[in-house]
């Protein structure tokens, strides 16, 4: 695989929109685990749609793959979206909400903006 | 006939106070009065849309149910393109409001903000996910977003487009750390080709009929029994202009539904004979435009707002690029002067009607494009005074009633953008100054002559064309004429500055969003000097810029075909002409430019560590590096030394002023490397809006003495807040050090003063000082926030009764309560500089 | 059923009478307006809460 094939796969996840992600699933709060609710995931900069890296897994990983593949070395974090199904994940592990419906607080890049995520307990 | 306003001998009492929202509300006209408090405020404050505005739904239904019914079409894809946008403007809800004059409205109800599904995936989680702007009943309708969302999920613009950016550009541009914006045709903000357009000699009619004649004479040409590589480019010609004409009809057909709804308001509903006579003008006023060129000022202004709300229903348009006073001045002094079929009073009704039309529009706006432009939906610069193509003044009657206008309807957008140049006669900068007396933040002032220079030298316009630029958004003057306008900025091409002194320290890494983007240049503790150190830097903002720039390279070569605009190529001399889309580089001159946000952290940052580190060896950079790696904890006398002890900018200080000018060589030379597909240059141009705040998260800690979390400075190249100690004509001449010609293609310049100290015809006197002072040293821009503390910290106590407090944020002005509580302290922190 | 060209608030087009807009008059918190909306003659006004049955 040469070197850009190999980097389109490893954000294909953020290239294109997953229509579950965007409605079916999301409507209903996603599942019990997902990359949002995570202590080891961070939301892009622009904080609203959805997109984000994790700071523990390394680009090259992928949760969604059966097994999952873990890359732990290397600098990029791997790109993964708020409402990325972790359920496999062994990496997994629940943040602390300060309130219930996801909102950190009131400064804009601490906020979890996906509305599922008020379903969250 | 405008109904005068009641009188009230509160209104010297109110003026006396400073509290010229309450004095404003008592001179404006009843009608004024009502259209005014009738706006559905649709800022976003701090980020979420008000209470009430609520997401529209009926484009975005029209949008999706259209786009299904074409994808059996054997259409061409600009075609369909067109239809999609003449199915919206035949279908849409359109509404008359009461005392209205002037009709037009981007969404289908006063407080709803137009959503076009289109565009951009993101944008559509983005609505689904909104906590407070879905209409009732929620569930219901989350559920037609649902399934609109799911519709355009791979098929929007930005979709379709970033499998074909390189990806490693792509994902750092969208982690949003180093950029602010989407490169994307239908995603920025259009100038016009308002020579074309807007003097009179055609409307939609007359080019309609000129596309007629060009399609059938190419339409014969290529069923000549011959073929070559001409012919066979000739299709998409016929395509482009086949889609063009589909548009403008469809322009001229909204237009009579709204004549028809006068009517049958005056024929059914209004018993009020004034009423009945001023909508069958209406009639009469969208029956004429805009097929035909207007023949009177209602007109004219009727005919700008169907353009623009045309545009933004085929587009999301974050500014408002425009010279109103010049374009609609020769009906102004028609109507008032000559034929005299409007008094001065009802003219100012119809000026200050058109700034509330444009004040209330809206289209929803993702959440970062809401927290760096907080209060208001885009800027809505509108550019006055200047001089017309020959170099004489062009300011005229309307100059002067657009400022009483402003001072009457205080709307924080648009804003007024006023060209001065040195021929401005004293009643018209008289106006000017009360503007910005009676606290709107506007008009910014901008230095004519050096602009027109200025674009002379970066692009290359003829004189006579670049006389007749207007402020493209903010700041960058762009001309209106055949092949110097820019169809679309693409605001992607903003840079988050800061970022460029934070990654020498990372090596280029990013640790907000886990990634390498700039240059992995050396551990910053292996630079033996300052050279080395600066060299490095040099090297990140090379390659910071090239990112975002090659972004929107690429989308502006493929727009023509991936994401056309038949309908703004419907305005434009050199489509029609051509029958290439606007966004084709082959047909225009380019006008592109870097917006730096977040840009003078570098010259503090640098001149600090020359100082402390280099000069008097204080420090090593291994230890600014963990310093600055741990926010400064552990290490806060080592951050006092560098916010106290360090040179900063604006103090008229060689130490720190002969830096920027290094950093800012270092760009210029950079930016004529840098070329965009028309093949012209890439100038940089500082500036902020609320980008300071947005970015406050993001940059990490800098040696400037900042922490993590801090507002950043606020805007182009402003001093800090609090930073600039000697005064505000050492502000000044640091800000004329820089060559405001050669250095970059326009400064952003924020300064307060003193309402008391600016009071009456002594305060007129010593802001003139100012200005010549200003003018003497050759700065191009400069914007004034007149507001005192104590009413900025009571507006914060009881936002009620200060609801119409406006600010100066940037580029922009807002009203103060609109704007979150971080921006709402950056703006008091800034220094009120006292004249004279 | 009930259609909308029954209702008070159909004005039929003169150049197409099977289309025609619904006007309706509308206060909202902030102002008051008329709107129009495209309609068909024959579309089913049996839902409409704002159907009212035109004067013969």
């Amino acid at each position: 695989m040469s070197r850009r094939e190999e980097k389109r796969k490893a954000y294909a996840g953020m290239l294109m929109p997953d229509k579950k992600e965007a409605s079916g699933t999301a409507s209903k709060g996603g599942g019990e685990k997902i990359c949002g609710i995570c202590k080891h995931y961070m939301e892009s900069s622009w904080s609203s749609d959805g997109r984000g890296t994790c700071n523990l897994l390394k680009l090259g990983s992928d949760i969604k793959s059966q097994p999952p593949v873990y890359v732990l070395e290397g600098k990029d974090g791997y790109p993964t979206k708020t409402l990325s199904d972790a359920s496999l994940c062994k990496y997994f592990e629940k943040m602390t909400f300060i309130d219930k419906d996801g909102y950190e607080c009131s400064d804009p890049i601490y906020r979890r903006s996906m509305r599922q995520l008020q379903d969250k307990k | 006939m405008a109904q005068p306003a009641l009188k009230d001998t509160r209104v010297e009492e109110f003026e006396k106070k400073q509290e010229w929202w309450w004095a404003a509300e008592k001179r404006r006209s009843g009608r004024l009065d009502y259209l005014r408090k009738a706006i559905w405020k649709k800022g976003a404050i701090g980020g979420l849309y008000a209470p009430g505005v609520k997401t529209d739904l009926e484009q975005a239904v029209l949008t999706t149910n259209m786009a299904k019914s074409l994808e059996g079409s054997p259409d061409p894809y600009v075609v369909k393109s067109a239809k999609l946008f003449a199915h919206i403007l035949d279908n849409k809800t359109i509404f008359i409001t009461d005392h209205a004059q002037l009709v037009g409205y981007t969404g289908s109800l006063p407080n709803t903000m137009n959503w076009n599904p289109s565009i951009a995936s993101i944008l559509n989680s983005e609505v689904f996910n909104d906590p407070i702007s879905i209409p009732e009943p929620v569930d219901k309708n989350q559920a037609v977003i649902q399934e609109i969302v799911d519709y355009w999920a791979g098929k929007t613009d930005l979709d379709k487009m970033m499998p074909v950016f390189d990806i490693d550009d792509l994902m750092k541009m969208l982690s949003g750390s180093i950029g602010w914006g989407v490169p994307l045709a239908r995603g920025g903000y259009s100038n016009k080709d308002y020579e074309y357009i807007m003097t009179g000699n055609r409307g939609f009619q007359d080019i309609i009929d000129e596309l007629d004649k060009k399609m059938d004479e190419i339409d014969d040409a290529v069923h000549e029994p011959t073929a070559n590589k001409e012919i066979a480019m000739m299709y998409d010609r016929l395509n482009n202009w086949e889609a063009m004409r589909i548009a403008l009809e469809a322009g001229i057909r909204i237009a009579k539904r709204y004549a028809r709804l006068a009517r049958i308001m005056a024929e059914n509903f209004e018993e009020d004979p004034q009423r009945k006579e001023e909508l069958l003008k209406i009639a009469a006023a969208c029956e004429q435009v805009p097929a035909h060129p207007p023949r009177n000022l209602q007109e004219s202004f009727q005919y700008d707002i169907f353009i623009q709300m045309m545009s933004r229903t085929e587009a999301i348009e974050g500014a408002w690029p425009c010279r109103p006073d010049y374009y609609h001045g020769p009906y102004y002094d028609k109507d008032v002067h000559i034929d005299k079929t409007l008094t001065k009073e009802e003219a100012l009704d119809l000026v200050g009607e058109f700034l509330i039309r444009a004040a209330e529009v809206c289209q929803f706006k993702p959440k970062w494009a809401r927290e760096g432009l907080q209060g208001i939906d885009g800027t809505w610069v509108w550019t006055m005074g200047g001089v017309d193509e020959k170099g004489k003044d062009a300011c005229n009657d309307l100059t002067i009633a657009f400022m009483q206008a402003a001072r009457l309807v205080r709307v924080a957008n648009p804003t007024f953008a006023f060209r001065w140049h040195p021929q401005v006669k004293d009643e018209v900068m008289r106006e000017v100054f009360e503007c910005i007396r009676h606290g709107l933040g506007y008009p910014s002032i901008r230095n004519d002559p050096i602009l027109v220079s200025n674009a002379m030298h970066w692009h290359g316009h003829p004189i006579e064309e670049a006389r007749l630029w207007v402020h493209q958004a903010c700041m960058s003057p762009n001309p209106t004429t055949k092949h110097g306008y820019q169809p679309m900025r693409m605001a992607n091409a903003t840079a988050n500055c800061a970022k460029i002194i934070e990654y020498v320290f990372t090596s280029g890494f990013d640790p907000v969003v886990n990634m390498q983007v700039g240059a992995e240049t050396p551990d910053v503790s292996t630079f033996k000097d300052f050279e080395a150190f600066f060299d490095a830097w040099v090297l990140q903002m090379r390659t910071i810029f090239s990112i975002l720039v090659r972004s929107v390279n690429r989308a502006r070569l493929l727009a023509p075909t991936m994401t056309p605009r038949p309908f703004l190529s419907g305005l434009s001399e050199r489509c029609i002409e051509s029958g290439q889309d606007t966004c084709d580089p082959s047909i225009a001159r380019g006008n592109a430019w870097i917006t730096a946000f977040t840009w003078v952290e570098n010259a503090d940052s640098l001149a600090a560590v020359k100082k402390l580190v280099f000069d008097e060896g204080k420090y090593s950079l291994a230890e600014l590096k963990d310093a600055l790696a741990k926010n400064w904890n552990g290490y806060e006398d080592m951050r006092l030394d560098f916010v106290k002890n360090a040179p900063k900018w604006g103090n008229d200080d060689d130490d720190v002023d002969r830096i920027m000018l290094r950093c800012l060589d270092a760009c210029a030379k950079f930016s004529k490397e840098l070329k965009c597909p028309c093949g012209n240059n890439w100038p940089i141009l500082p500036e902020n809006v609320s980008g300071n705040i947005h970015y406050a998260n993001i940059v990490g800690a800098l040696p400037n003495g900042r922490r993590l979390g801090d507002a950043l400075y606020d805007g182009g190249i402003s001093p800090g807040p609090g930073l600039d100690k000697k005064g505000p004509t050492a502000v000044l001449k640091s800000c004329g050090k820089i060559d405001h010609v050669t250095q970059g293609r326009a400064f952003l310049l924020n300064q307060r003063l003193s309402p008391t100290q600016l009071a009456g015809e002594k305060g007129f006197q010593l802001w003139k000082a100012y200005m010549r002072t200003w003018a003497d040293l050759g700065l191009d821009h400069v914007q004034f926030n007149m507001v005192d503390d104590a009413t900025l910290r009571s507006a914060q106590k009881d936002p009620e009764k200060y609801q119409e407090v406006i600010v100066r944020v940037a580029g922009y002005s807002a009203h103060f309560v609109d704007i979150s509580r971080k921006t709402q302290d950056n703006i008091i922190q800034r220094t009120v500089q006292g004249l004279g | 059923m009930t259609t909308c060209q029954e209702c008070k608030n159909f004005f039929p087009l003169e150049e197409d009478p099977n289309r025609g807009d619904c006007v309706q008059r509308v206060k909202d918190p902030r102002q008051a307006y008329y709107q129009a909306k495209p309609v068909n003659a024959e579309d089913d006004a049996s839902a409409c809460a704002s159907f009212q049955k035109k004067q013969q």
